[in-house]
Parts: structure tokens; C-alpha cells; sequence
């Protein structure tokens, strides 16, 4: 796994500032070049432009007005913190850097324009409105139709001291594994190995073990190490609230990250 | 000459006879810790001040600066002090209720350091316990459970909400000030043109909709703060129960070790209480703001406690630590400063402002001494500034409180400490001077109250065989104390005559420790310049002279000026009217005899003598008080029945600095009488002594000196054998002269004569007799008194005369007198 460019999409609403602190931390480890993409919803301003238009406040629940003006301001002023953001973190860690604004582009354009990063990195918001999130829609999009690597990152997250891989049969598995293991390292983190299987039934765990040593020798131990069933891991998900579950990007599992993602104040990474 | 006026040599200075001690050397005598010699009296006042408990009863050692006060009253304290228990540990710990007012701790001896330890380590431990438990999954699954719970019912209404927009074909669009609904088609928001196309029942039935929903929205959103502030609440109530459990055990170990100790326990439980109330800012120090986490540059968890932007809430400041003591403490505050007697609060300056807190509390003397005695000079005491009030009041109040100076008098305007004061039982010796003493009793309405102990030193003994022994003891253990060569009996018994002399009495003997210490310092310099291994007698006469000879310059220019006739001293021949007074001069450590030219004119006059320096303001109140005695001898012995028709002048000669002291009066009468009866005064004998109304002879200070200033003058000019000097009889017991002037006195070549009253005086000084009134009242021819007498009777003639001419021409002029 190496990482050459990183993506991170960012727009006005909460959630922008703490994605921007985890891109520029990978691309710190990493080493990895940022790319800072400040998203103007054009919904907004076509919104804007009803006459009966207007809005109620998150904070205090008055009724404010909503203008074509009131939304270039407010979009003004968080897209300059945003770009101080990316640059005073960028130079202090010397990660090198780009931010660029656009308005109105598609959820499709930003997926296609992502194909050229090593990694796409989207934030989201879970609290207080979970249900009516509209970045919360975009990582529904993202995760349902991107090819390239996304992380989708909470609200308040912080890297977690177990990074979970939920692996399939290892031959499927490779590059999940590979990934969970880099970025392990990268982020001097604990991996966790989640099958298929049920730890405590042998024969399944030698098969997962051969298997491993004959597509991934150099890390199979290592793996197996780290490994634990599904029933296993079922039994203790509870107790992790707050981790950073990696997947496969499959049709059915991208269904499974998307439950995972609305059903947890985790981050997902799928690979 | 009448040979009993004059003093034989035996009686010019009293050896001490080496014979009478056993020891050859003072190594031969044991350290018997001899350093009271003739102390009786203050050693009963120490003993008795420093075993008196009561309030009041502290002690002011009073003696001469020669004496090592401090050493003596230290020996017998520290002997005290052994018998007595160790006092207990005193520490600071924060005051969680108000951190302005730091509580203190006594603990037993030696456990003040023990708690700061541990105190230390479980503030080390804090943090990491701390996260340990926070990131638990028991506690995130706790918190997690307990949260959703109210989440629940929010997320419940976002999603009615949202459902109730989407059946009206409306969205939910997030900006960033708010919520806006928008119409929406196929999943996508309607433009201009299509919301224009519709019918105005249309667009009223969707604005009524939107306003409908929004109004939905604002309910629900009016909720979220409150909603907020009881996830916030019970998530507080989480971490206290958390924190609470986990903390416990760890104060446990501490409480285990200190359950003796009430106030260390009401202490241990408000530290649980404290961390229960403050976790965030144990684990986030500086509540996440970035710029005070920058600022303060301690947000590292692995920083020492007491560099913890919080922890240091935890730490122990040791202002009192006995552990080392074997009984109950003795300070001596070398540098009695308020700080160092009270105590201290530093500060530390932050983004520019002086800040404390308790662990920049700082004990002075009187906590080290708490329980103990504390010794200070208090010359030292009362030149510092707020340092005598700070300890009295500490003393009135049995109560140390450390506050700084500038605050008492509102100076400082810096945050500042108002530490708990701390019971406060010590003994408070002083050592100082007796002027001083005096005048605090004077002066100092407290002083008296509060050192009720009055130990005075005697500092000197009467002189004996047996105390000679005793001075040969401290001799032995000075030098064994500080390390010199051991004294053979003859130095020991040299220095034992000095110290007659030091005492201006052959009777007596001086204990000034420090002078006789010093003496015993430099005789032993000469004696290791020399090679030897023991001090002689030699090498203590070298002392006693090479010292003289270092302080000497001035007495020799002095001394040069007369032999140089700079200064006009006559020591061959006679004169009328003038007579060789003799002076002490007092300059550092020197002090020298010299004689002073007196001289009397008289003349008719009104019955008075005038003292020249007088009325030049150059004479001190006992010289003029000497003088103004002449005119009632004169008075009384010469014309009780007859106005004294005399005007006389006296004055010191070639003096410029000024005079003071009556012990030149009795030399001031010889020339006056030698004046009046104009009769001549041999000038070979110089006088010393001070004279009362009636013409007794009374003693007067330095005469050593002042012989042995006269007899160098004599000396050097060549001694003639008529040379000496008059010195009062009441005198005699004070001579201690030095050996040359003994031996001329031996060999006839000098003479000291000692006089009881002023006639024998005059009788030597010229060879007359003064003479006893007949039947007639009338003295004999050619005495003093008749002389004197006939020429006062001269004046007087001689005044009267003149006042009859004045009254006839004042007649002839019709003038009349009043």
C-alpha cells in the first residue's frame, strides 16, 4: 500500500474541519500530497431564490432569512477558514498542498475527478441530524459508486487504537489486508483481522491459515496474530464504539459499509 | 617628697604566678566545655528561660560585643533543646475551596517528606489512570448507551420531519447558518421557472407547507440546547462516577499510611473530590484552547506534577522537615531579613502578571525553629526593615502567617496568597548589646512583654587562684576548640595578666571571650611563624605588642608632634599657672594615653572661672561640670566670708577636638591655684583624677594608659628621675602597666604617686606646703593656701577700690546706680 495523493472534500457545513485534520495527518505519515477541494452547493443559491425562502437557525431556531447574498457571504468566510486551515497545517507539517474551490459540481464530477488520487477522503456528519445530513447523502453516494480508496470520516473521530479489517476469504482479501496492515504502520496502530469464521472451530482456522500463508506469506503470521471471527468480533463490537472499520469494496459489502456508516459514530475506510 | 603618696612597684602590676598550675601545657588539661568562666548569674537566667513554657518568656542575652554571646547561649540551648522530643512536620496543600488560602498540615517528624512522595506519584499516576478509565470500553459503552438514549428521541423527530417534507415533495437543505425546505421534483430542486408555472393555489398550498414544516423544525431545534445540557449533565455525572471509582483506590494507599492523621485524611477526601469535579482539566490541561496549551507549554501528561497546569493542585510543599533532628530544633538566622524570619511567597511571572500558588510558599527561621528555639542578633534584627514587627507579631499572636511586606501595607497589587497561619511555640533568644537592651525596655512598649528573660553577662571575675584556674580551663578550650597550638603555663599565665588589663583592674579578670579568643589566635600565629608547637609566653607578649604596634600610627604621630615640640609638653622644670593634664584617646581598636598642656590665667574679676573651651563650644557637659566645681572649692576654702574677686580662665592647650570628661579637673585646680598664688609647678609630673567640691581626689578611667602615654614622652625625651605621674589613691587597684614602666619605677627613674586629696596633690607638685589656718585664721607664710589667699584678698581690695572710684565719678556726674 503507498499513498501518493490524497483528495479531501470539503464543503460548509460541520464535519469540514476535522476531515481536513485527519487528510493532512495521513499525508503527513504518508508522505502524500493534499488536495483540498471546497465544494459550493449550487442547491443553495437555487434555493435561495424562492420567494418564500428562508431559514431556521441550528443553534437557536429563529427564522433567519435566506438569500442569494447571505449564502455568498457565509460560504465566503468558511471557505477562508477552511483554506488558513489547509495552509498553516500543510506548512507547519510539511505536507505539500492545493486548495481549490468549485461550485456546482456534481457528486458524478467529484467521483471522476477522484480517480486520480490514491485516496478519496470525505467528511461526515452524524449529530444532531444524522437523517437529514446532505454530505451524509454524498458519502451514501461515494461509498455506493467510488472505485478508488475512501475514507469516510466522522464528526469528532479520532484515529482509533485498533484499525478493523473485515476480511473475506484471504485470496479476496489481499489488497484489505494489505491496506490494514500499512496503514497500520503508517499510523503505528493496532490492525484487527475480522472472518468469516468462528475462532474457536480449528479446522476453520488452519484452512484461513494455509490459505494466508500461501497468498500473503511474509504477513501471515502476523495476521493470524491479529485475527478474530465474526461471532468473536460480534460479541465485542459493542465495546468499540469508536473505530475506523476497513472494507472491501464489493457489492455487498459496500451495503454493509453503509449500514456501518449510518449505524456508528466510527470511520470507514474502503479499499 | 612624701614617700607615702608614691606607689611601690608591686603595686604597679599583679603577676600571675605560673607555679600554681599543675599542667605544663594546656593539652595536659581536659576540655571540660569551660566557657562560663564567672557566668553563674547567666547561666541560672538561661536555664531558667529556656525551660519557662509560658508565654512571654523569651530571652535577651546582654553583653559587651568582645563577648561570644551567641556560642555560650547556643551551648546551653542545644542542651536543652537534645532533652526535649522532635516538634512535627509542617506542610502546604491546596485549598480546593478557595486556592487563595492554602491550608497547612502538621505532621508527625519526618512524615512531611513521606506524604510529598506519595502525594507526588499519585499526581504522577493521575493522568494515565485517568485515560485508562475514559477509554475503557465499560466507560464507552456506558457512555455510549447513556447518550444514545437521548439522541433517540431527537433523531426520532429530525426523521418525522424529513419524512413529512419528502411527502410533500419537499427537501431538507443544510446550509451553513440553518435549514431551508425546498421544493424538489425527481429528486431534484425545482427552479424559478417551474415554481412561476404554478398556479397561485399552488404556491400558496407550498409556501403554507414550508411555513408549516419550518415552524415543526423550530420545536425541535429549541430543544437541542436543552437536549444538550442533559447529555452534557449526565455525562458529567458519568465521569465523576468513573473517576470516583477508579481514584479510590489509588488515595487508598495514601490514606493507609496517614490514619493518624485527621486533617491528612479531610485533605485526601476533598483531593477525590477535586479530581471528580476537575477530570477534563487533568486530561486536557489548559480545557483545549490551543493557545494556552501553547502558552503554557504543559500539556504533555509526562510532565512533572508540579509543572502540570493542574496536577500541581495535588503536590505537597514541605515547609517544615524534622526528619534529621534528634530533639527539638536551634536556628540561628544569620541574616534576619522579614523574609527570612517570616517566610516567603514568590511569585512567577505569566503572559506578563506575577502569579503563586501554595508551592511557592517558602519557610523562614521561625517555621524551622517552630518547636525549638531560634537564635538572632538583634542589632542585625532591628536594622531590617519590617523584621522586628513581623516577629513580634508572630510571637503576640503564637501565629505564623507568611504575607509579604508591600501587602501590609496594600504596596502590591500582584495575586496574592493568604496562607493558613500555623501555631506557632519557639523560643525566641536575642543576643545584643546592653544599650540596646536598655533601650528597647525604653522604648518598645512590646519588648518587655515578650522577652521577660534577662541573662546578663558578667564580663569580668574577680581575680584568685582558683578563678585564674578556671581562665586557664577556657584558655584550654578555646584553643582545643578552634585548633591552636597548646599554651605553656607562663603564656597562660601572661595572658591571664592581660586580661586584667583588658579589664582596667588588678583585681579583677575579663571574660570578653572574643577579645581573649582573638589574643589566643594571634599569639598562636607568632608561635607557628616561630616553628614551635606550643604558644609561650614570648609569643603572647608578641601578640599583645604587634597588635599596639598594627594600631599604633596615630599614638606614634601623636607622640612625634610632642617630642618634636610641635606640641608643647614640658617634663623638666617649673611653671607657674600650668600643669601636664593627661588624655585618653579611643580610636578603633587603639586606645593610648597622651598629656595635654593646662594652663590658668587669673585676674581680678567677679568670682568666676571660665572654662575656655566652654565658650567655644568645644567642652563636653562632665568637663565643664569639672570646671564649674573649681570655682565652688575656691569659693569654699577661700572666701566664704568675702566676695571672690576673680576672673580665671582655663583651657586645654594646642587642643583642637574637643574635650570631654572631669579627669583632667583635679590638674585644672593645680593650675588655678598655681595661678592665683602664682606658684610654680614642676613639670616633670604629669596628673590624672577628677576633684570634687571639697578636694578629694576621685578616680577616673584609663590610667594604664594614660601613664604610659606620659612615661613614653619621659622615656624618650631621657628619664630624669624626677619624672611621674599624680593618679588618684582610688586608682591603685587598677594599675596593670606595662613592663618598662615598672622598671624604671624599680629603678627609681619614674614615679607614680597616688593621692587622696588635692592638697597632698599641690603639696607634690610644688614643694610647698598648702598649709593649715592658725587660731587667728590666718595660714603660715610661705604656704599654698596663704599665697593663694593673700593674692584673692588683692583682688578683692583692689576690686573694691575700683568699684568706690566708679561710684564717686559716677557721683560727680550726677549719674546714680540702681
Amino acid at each position: 500500500m503507498k499513498i501518493e495523493s490524497i483528495l479531501v472534500g470539503v464543503d460548509s457545513v460541520t464535519g469540514s474541519v476535522p476531515v481536513i485534520r485527519a487528510a493532512i495527518e495521513l499525508s503527513r505519515k504518508s508522505g502524500a500530497s493534499l488536495h483540498a477541494l471546497f465544494i459550493e452547493e449550487d442547491e443553495w443559491y437555487a434555493a435561495s431564490k424562492f420567494s418564500f425562502s428562508s431559514r431556521v437557525s441550528s443553534l437557536t431556531g429563529e427564522i433567519l432569512s435566506f438569500s442569494e447574498t447571505d449564502i455568498e457571504g457565509e460560504i465566503k468566510a468558511h471557505r477562508a477558514l477552511l483554506r488558513n486551515l489547509v495552509e498553516n497545517h500543510s506548512t507547519e507539517y510539511q505536507v505539500e498542498y492545493h486548495f481549490e474551490s468549485v461550485r456546482g459540481l456534481t457528486q458524478r464530477s467529484l467521483l471522476k475527478m477522484a480517480d486520480s488520487f490514491g485516496l478519496f477522503v470525505i467528511g461526515r456528519n452524524r449529530h444532531p441530524d444524522r437523517g437529514i445530513s446532505k454530505l451524509g447523502s454524498n458519502a451514501r453516494f461515494f461509498i455506493q459508486h467510488s472505485e478508488v480508496p475512501l475514507l469516510v470520516w466522522n464528526n469528532g473521530a479520532e484515529w482509533p487504537p485498533v484499525l478493523t479489517a473485515f476480511c473475506q476469504e484471504p485470496r479476496e482479501s489481499i489488497n484489505l489486508i494489505r491496506w490494514a496492515l500499512g496503514l497500520s504502520r503508517l499510523l503505528e496502530k493496532e490492525p484487527e483481522f475480522i472472518w468469516p469464521i468462528s475462532l474457536t472451530e480449528r479446522p476453520d482456522f488452519e484452512r484461513l491459515y494455509d490459505q494466508l500463508k500461501s497468498v500473503l506469506p511474509g504477513a501471515a503470521d502476523g495476521v493470524m496474530n491479529c485475527s478474530k471471527g465474526r461471532e468473536q468480533f460480534l460479541a465485542e463490537a459493542h465495546k468499540r464504539v469508536k473505530r475506523l472499520m476497513i472494507i472491501d469494496r464489493n457489492p455487498m459489502n459496500r451495503s454493509e459499509a453503509l449500514a456501518k456508516v449510518t449505524g456508528s459514530s466510527g470511520s470507514v475506510l474502503l479499499v | 617628697m612624701r614617700n607615702e603618696t608614691r606607689v611601690s612597684p608591686d603595686q604597679l602590676y599583679k603577676k600571675c604566678n605560673s607555679d600554681i598550675f599543675s599542667f605544663d601545657t594546656t593539652d595536659d588539661l581536659k576540655d571540660e566545655g569551660v566557657y562560663f568562666v564567672g557566668q553563674e548569674r547567666a547561666v541560672a537566667s538561661v536555664d531558667f528561660g529556656v525551660r519557662m513554657s509560658l508565654d512571654g518568656y523569651n530571652i535577651y542575652a546582654l553583653g559587651p560585643e568582645e563577648m561570644d554571646k551567641r556560642s555560650l547561649v547556643e551551648n546551653l540551648v542545644d542542651r536543652e533543646a537534645a532533652r526535649r522530643d522532635v516538634p512535627g512536620d509542617w506542610v502546604y496543600v491546596c485549598n480546593f475551596e478557595d486556592e487563595q488560602k492554602p491550608v497547612a498540615i502538621r505532621l508527625k517528624a519526618g512524615d512531611a517528606v513521606r506524604f510529598r512522595d506519595m502525594m507526588n506519584r499519585f499526581a504522577e499516576e493521575l493522568p494515565n489512570l485517568l485515560t485508562g478509565v475514559f477509554e475503557s470500553e465499560e466507560y464507552q459503552n456506558r457512555r455510549q448507551a447513556s447518550e444514545e438514549k437521548l439522541k433517540e428521541k431527537e433523531q426520532q423527530d429530525f426523521s418525522e420531519i424529513q419524512q413529512k417534507a419528502e411527502e410533500r415533495d419537499l427537501s431538507i437543505l443544510r446550509t451553513p447558518m440553518g435549514y431551508s425546505f425546498a421544493p424538489i421534483k425527481d429528486g431534484e430542486i425545482l427552479s424559478m421557472d417551474d415554481v412561476q408555472k404554478m398556479s397561485d393555489e399552488e404556491k400558496e398550498k407550498l409556501e403554507s407547507e414550508v411555513q408549516e414544516l419550518q415552524k415543526e423544525l423550530q420545536k425541535i431545534l429549541r430543544q437541542v440546547p436543552e437536549r444538550q445540557r442533559k447529555v452534557r449533565q449526565k455525562r458529567a455525572e458519568l465521569n465523576k462516577e468513573f473517576a470516583e471509582y477508579a481514584v479510590r483506590g489509588l488515595i487508598e494507599e495514601v490514606r493507609r499510611e496517614f490514619e493518624y492523621d485527621k486533617e491528612i485524611l479531610r485533605y485526601l477526601d476533598n483531593v477525590l473530590k477535586d479530581i471528580v469535579e476537575h477530570v477534563q482539566e487533568i486530561l486536557s490541561p489548559g480545557g483545549g484552547n490551543p493557545l494556552i496549551q501553547a502558552i503554557s507549554g504543559k500539556q504533555d501528561r509526562n510532565v512533572p506534577p508540579a509543572e502540570h497546569p493542574f496536577l500541581w493542585r495535588y503536590t505537597v510543599n514541605v515547609m517544615v522537615n524534622n526528619q534529621e533532628c534528634k530533639g527539638a530544633p536551634v536556628v540561628y538566622e544569620e541574616h534576619p531579613i522579614y523574609n527570612n524570619l517570616i517566610g516567603r511567597i514568590e511569585h512567577v511571572s505569566e503572559m506578563g502578571a506575577l502569579t503563586t500558588d501554595f508551592t511557592y510558599l517558602k519557610p523562614g527561621a521561625l517555621h524551622k525553629a517552630n518547636g525549638g528555639f531560634l537564635i538572632v542578633d538583634a542589632m542585625r534584627l532591628l536594622t531590617q526593615p519590617f523584621a522586628w514587627e513581623g516577629l513580634k507579631r508572630a510571637l503576640l499572636s503564637r501565629r505564623l502567617k507568611i504575607e509579604a511586606p508591600g501587602e501590609m501595607y496594600g504596596l502590591f497589587s500582584t495575586v496574592s496568597l493568604e496562607p493558613e497561619p500555623i501555631e506557632l511555640d519557639v523560643k525566641v533568644v536575642l543576643t545584643g548589646s546592653r544599650l540596646l537592651y536598655y533601650l528597647l525596655c525604653e522604648y518598645d512598649e512590646d519588648f518587655k512583654n515578650l522577652f521577660k528573660v534577662e541573662v546578663d553577662f558578667e564580663e569580668q571575675i574577680d581575680r584568685s587562684p582558683d578563678s585564674e584556674q578556671l581562665i586557664a580551663r577556657l584558655i584550654a578550650g578555646l584553643a582545643g576548640k578552634h585548633d591552636l597550638n597548646p599554651f605553656d603555663k607562663r603564656a597562660v599565665a601572661r595572658i591571664i595578666e592581660h586580661t586584667s588589663r583588658m579589664a582596667d583592674d588588678n583585681e579583677k579578670m575579663s571574660t570578653r571571650s572574643v577579645e581573649i579568643l582573638d589574643l589566643l589566635r594571634e599569639a598562636d600565629y607568632w608561635s607557628r611563624q616561630n616553628g614551635r608547637k606550643v604558644t609561650g609566653r614570648g609569643e603572647v607578649q608578641k601578640a599583645i605588642e604587634q597588635r599596639e604596634y598594627r594600631s599604633g600610627r596615630i599614638r606614634d604621630r601623636y607622640r612625634e608632634q610632642i617630642l618634636r615640640n610641635t606640641l608643647f609638653i614640658d617634663t623638666e622644670g617649673e611653671k607657674s599657672g600650668q600643669v601636664n593634664g593627661l588624655s585618653v584617646l579611643m580610636l578603633g581598636n587603639m586606645i593610648f594615653g597622651h598629656p595635654s598642656r593646662i594652663t590658668a590665667r587669673a585676674r581680678v574679676g567677679k568670682g568666676e572661672v571660665i572654662n575656655i573651651e566652654r565658650e567655644v563650644k568645644m567642652s563636653g557637659p562632665i568637663h565643664s561640670k569639672g570646671v564649674l566645681i573649681l570655682t565652688g572649692f575656691l569659693g569654699a576654702r577661700y572666701a566664704s566670708e568675702k566676695p571672690l574677686s576673680l576672673t580665671a580662665s582655663l583651657v586645654f592647650e594646642q587642643s583642637y577636638g574637643g574635650v570631654d570628661g572631669d579627669s583632667a579637673s583635679s590638674a585644672e585646680l593645680y593650675a588655678l591655684l598655681s595661678a592665683i598664688g602664682n606658684i610654680p609647678v614642676k613639670q616633670s609630673i604629669a596628673v590624672t583624677g577628677s576633684v570634687n567640691q571639697h578636694g578629694d581626689i576621685q578616680p577616673i578611667g584609663g590610667v594604664n594608659e594614660k601613664i604610659e602615654g606620659f612615661f613614653e614622652i619621659c622615656s624618650k625625651r631621657g628619664l630624669t628621675g624626677e619624672q611621674g605621674v599624680l593618679i588618684p589613691a582610688a586608682n591603685v587597684k587598677n594599675l596593670m602597666l606595662k613592663k618598662e614602666v615598672v622598671s624604671a619605677v624599680e629603678e627609681g627613674m619614674f614615679h607614680i604617686y597616688a593621692v587622696n586629696h588635692v592638697d597632698e596633690g599641690m603639696e607634690l607638685l610644688t614643694g610647698l606646703q598648702m598649709g593649715k589656718k592658725d587660731e587667728s585664721g590666718a595660714y603660715p607664710e610661705d604656704s599654698v593656701n596663704h599665697r593663694v589667699e593673700k593674692q584673692l584678698d588683692r583682688y578683692a581690695s583692689v576690686q573694691k577700690n575700683f568699684a568706690n572710684r566708679t561710684q564717686k565719678a559716677n557721683g560727680e556726674n550726677g549719674e546714680t546706680e540702681s
